[in-house]
């Protein structure tokens, strides 16, 4: 059994990048370390849950949403390969 | 099999015992009283001591084991896991917690465990070594039983921080109680301490995403009640932060007097 396929990654059975997703929102978090994944895709399920998570403690807190803070994800050499708006994230129906 | 279970095994059979005992028998005594002879006896305790890489499983879920784990330096998990890998962490051992004496009566362990920072040192304790203590000395057996139900404490009381405390009371939470048990460990004060925890683990045990985490820290800091440096945790107001999680100490059961002998 694989926690997140760390193990996978361990035996090399799966090559890995490194990612930074940061957060711009009430409070900017700039993610220095950044995180290892399989591929973009992967980066970017990661971005959209974390994108969920502060939402979600956002509504639960009362505190306003605001669709246009986003999380990017970038490359180890710093370029941003994908924005993710929490607009594209949460889904509102009348 | 596990990589960590692969690596070569440091065999020190000590005639005195392995030296780890010592933070054990201290953790032991702050809730159980112990004469000099059942002191001496787990003292005498040997072990394999053995290095565990980050991200390592120590014991897997649902393996038979014949030994438990004695935290020497580094972190510990405890964690559950779901189909798609997401992992919800249930217990942290600081150094000088045996993390899964529970194995011994209940060898079958649904609940694997991990390595949780950087370099992790435990020894691996024989359930037949524990057995014969436990048999030969009662006392031993109730002090065990007794830090057993401790730490059955402690999750408790995180059921109640994932299921009512918010992020950020939950986050103050944790941190106070780390802090706790360092400063009890002998390993720095509750207001200053190394927490050598990878982010993302740390993130598993308080079932937040990294990302949110660390939202969630940067506004603590603000506030002035917590400062992360790395792996060195700085509380600066202690009570303002304990104030934020909602904090009592009480359920951790060692500011008690330990209990006088039946």
């Amino acid at each position: 059994m694989c926690g997140r396929g760390t193990d996978l990654r361990v035996a090399g059975l799966i090559a890995m990048a490194r990612y930074h997703l940061h957060l711009f929102n009430d409070i900017d978090i700039i993610d220095e370390e950044g995180r290892d994944f399989p591929d973009l895709p992967a980066a970017e399920v990661e971005a959209v849950r974390s994108a969920r998570d502060v939402i979600a403690d956002h509504i639960l807190s009362g505190r306003p949403v605001c669709l246009h803070h986003r999380m990017e994800i970038a490359d180890a050499g710093g370029t941003v390969l994908k924005v993710i708006a929490f607009q594209d994230v949460v889904r509102f129906e009348p | 099999m596990s990589k960590a279970a692969a690596l070569p095994d440091q065999e020190e059979l000590m005639p005195n015992g392995h030296p780890a005992f010592r933070p054990f028998l201290r953790r032991l005594l702050q809730r159980s009283v112990l004469n000099e002879e059942e002191q001496q006896a787990i003292l005498s305790l040997n072990g394999r001591e053995v290095e565990i890489e980050p991200h390592r499983d120590i014991v897997r879920p649902g393996e038979l084991t014949d030994f438990s784990c004695l935290v020497v330096s580094g972190m510990a998990a405890r964690f559950g896991q779901l189909r798609d890998g997401q992992r919800q962490i249930t217990a942290i051992h600081v150094p000088g917690d045996m993390c899964d004496l529970y194995s011994l009566m209940l060898p079958k362990v649904e609940w694997a465990l991990q390595a949780l920072s950087a370099r992790l040192t435990i020894v691996k304790v024989a359930h037949r070594d524990l057995l014969e203590l436990v048999r030969t000395y009662p006392a031993i057996g109730e002090a065990f039983w007794r830090d057993t139900t401790a730490d059955g404490s402690i999750v408790a009381q995180w059921v109640v921080s994932v299921g009512r405390r918010d992020a950020r009371m939950r986050t103050a939470h944790l941190f106070c109680e780390i802090g706790v048990r360092m400063e009890r460990a002998g390993l720095g004060r509750r207001t200053d301490f190394d927490l050598p925890a990878i982010q993302t683990q740390l993130a598993d045990a308080l079932g937040m995403t990294p990302v949110h985490m660390n939202r969630v820290i940067r506004s603590l800091r603000q506030d002035g009640l917590l400062i992360l440096k790395g792996r060195e945790v700085q509380i600066p107001d202690w009570d303002a932060l304990a104030a934020t999680g909602q904090f009592d100490g009480g359920y951790l059961e060692m500011d008690m007097a330990p209990l006088a002998r039946l």
